[in-house]
């Protein structure tokens, strides 16, 4: 998993499913002394009436499965937050892609190839992370000397 | 392009502030504008054409133009002529509106800092925000109920969305930044105008608090306007060097002494009018070049020198 830290917010939110590990990056935001809250993510509907309530100054961590990622996400941005309030946890093992032919996000193994699941082309997987999809982009694959 | 415009009517708003309504020569309606825009005035004077930014404060639908000016203390150039020689009918010319400060479409909720005649550059976003449903509170701070201007109008036309503080009233109330900043809803935008040690305090408190650089809208716009205390310097050109008296704008010097920088905002914002600074001290004014960048560059529409100061001329990128 992958994160870094924001410093200086008055209050860091940790949203984690049970299944991920996240005592790592909880052992580190604990350090800077701010207020720190823990929320498994449930149903969404309790979440929003929660995070609702925040203030200017939160930061949240998103420390979840990629597909619930989404759910939360969209969730989240409904509410206000923006990427400048929030970042995703990477997870090493499975990502999201952004297909730049069709601009359908899915969700992959970590392969440098990845098959869009809704137009079928083959992507290549760039490094470049977009924070507004929270998905890695695919880029168009071109065979022999179609440029 | 610049408009050609006169003077429709004039009228005191306070002590020291006069509202100016503007309109096109050949009576076209002026631009449509965004909400928070302002203008470049250009006015005729003995001593040469005097340019100056304004906040629009409103558009009529006729498509005229509303313009306050504070007569700043001492000063013997934009506010002083604009006080003592503009009346009914004075003929000058304008450029198109511009924005450094506009609302946040995304933001959740819109909250605007003013002080003084920091008020002018909110008065049509807060108007854009009430026709447009969006949740906003204004936090304006003067030094007693004469001197606040447009206080009937935000009074009436916002009663439930502004605070006022008086610092000079019988109950003395300044704005808590700290405070008033701990209090906004996730998705606030925050915008500031007026005197640089109100936006600094505010900006300082809102980063303290962990608010994203993003979410910080300022106007630096009247730098030139309310610091009050500005001192002659020289400067050098190639061979040449020429005096810049404290009413003066270097950018307008060097336009006269025939070196045409291309210039936009006129507030230090933007970076357009950017030139390279060879030897002394330079008086930074802007909020647009990094620490770094301060070093070898200054933004003449704003900033000044101490003594003598030395430009490089082969470096102009001149229009
Ligand atoms: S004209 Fe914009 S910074 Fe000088």
């Amino acid at each position: 998993m992958s994160w870094h830290i924001v410093r200086g917010k008055q209050k860091y939110i940790i949203l984690y499913e049970d299944y991920v590990d996240i005592t790592k990056l909880v052992r580190e935001l604990c350090f800077h002394r701010s207020l720190l809250s823990l929320i498994n993510v449930g149903e969404p509907d309790q979440l929003a009436s929660i995070l609702n309530k925040e203030l200017m100054g939160t930061y949240i961590y998103l420390s979840l499965k990629v597909k619930k990622t989404r759910e939360v996400l969209s969730l989240l941005y409904d509410l206000g937050f923006s990427p400048l309030d929030l970042q995703v946890v990477k997870e090493e093992s499975e990502r999201a892609i952004f297909c730049a032919h069709c601009h359908t996000v899915f969700i992959t193994d970590d392969h440098p190839h990845a098959v869009c699941e809704k137009c079928n082309i083959t992507l290549s997987v760039t490094n470049h992370w977009s924070t507004f999809h929270h998905a890695f982009l695919g880029s168009f694959e071109f065979e022999g000397d179609s440029l | 392009m610049k408009i050609p415009v006169s003077v429709e009517s004039v009228a005191m708003e306070t002590n020291d502030i006069k509202r100016f309504r503007i309109k096109h020569r050949f009576n076209e309606p002026l631009p449509e504008i965004h909400p928070g825009a302002h203008i470049l005035t250009y006015l005729p004077s003995n001593e040469g054409v005097i340019i100056r930014p304004y906040s629009l404060t409103n558009r009529t639908t006729d498509g005229r133009y509303e313009i306050a000016i504070k007569l700043v203390q001492k000063s013997r150039g934009g506010s002083f002529r604009w006080h003592h020689s503009v009346t009914v009918g004075t003929e000058l010319e304008i450029s198109f509106p511009k924005n450094i400060l506009k609302p946040e479409l995304l933001g959740r909720h819109h909250v605007f800092y003013a002080a003084g005649i920091g008020i002018t550059p909110f008065l049509t976003m807060l108007h854009w925000c009430k026709e447009t449903g969006r949740s906003f509170e204004l936090h304006y701070g003067a030094s007693i109920k004469e001197e606040c201007l447009f206080y009937g109008y935000l009074k009436e036309s916002f009663k439930s969305e502004t605070r006022f503080y008086f610092s000079r009233e019988r109950r003395k109330e300044r704005i808590d930044y700290y405070c008033s900043l701990q209090r906004h809803p996730i998705g606030t935008h925050v915008y500031i105008c007026g005197p640089p040690s109100f936006i600094e305090n505010i900006i300082n408190a809102a980063k303290n608090l962990g608010y994203p650089r993003e979410r910080i809208h300022f106007e630096a716009f009247r730098s030139n306007q309310i610091k009050t205390k500005t001192s002659p310097f020289k400067v050098k050109i190639e061979k040449k060097c020429v005096p810049v008296k404290e009413d003066q704008v270097l950018l307008d010097v060097l336009n006269e002494n025939g070196l045409s920088i291309p210039y936009s905002c006129r507030v230090g914002q933007c970076g357009t009018c950017e030139i390279t600074v060879k030897k002394g001290d330079v008086l930074h004014q802007d909020s647009f070049l990094t620490e770094k960048e301060k070093l070898s560059f200054m933004l003449p529409c704003v900033s000044r020198g101490k003594g003598l100061i030395e430009i490089d001329h082969n470096s102009l990128n001149l229009i």
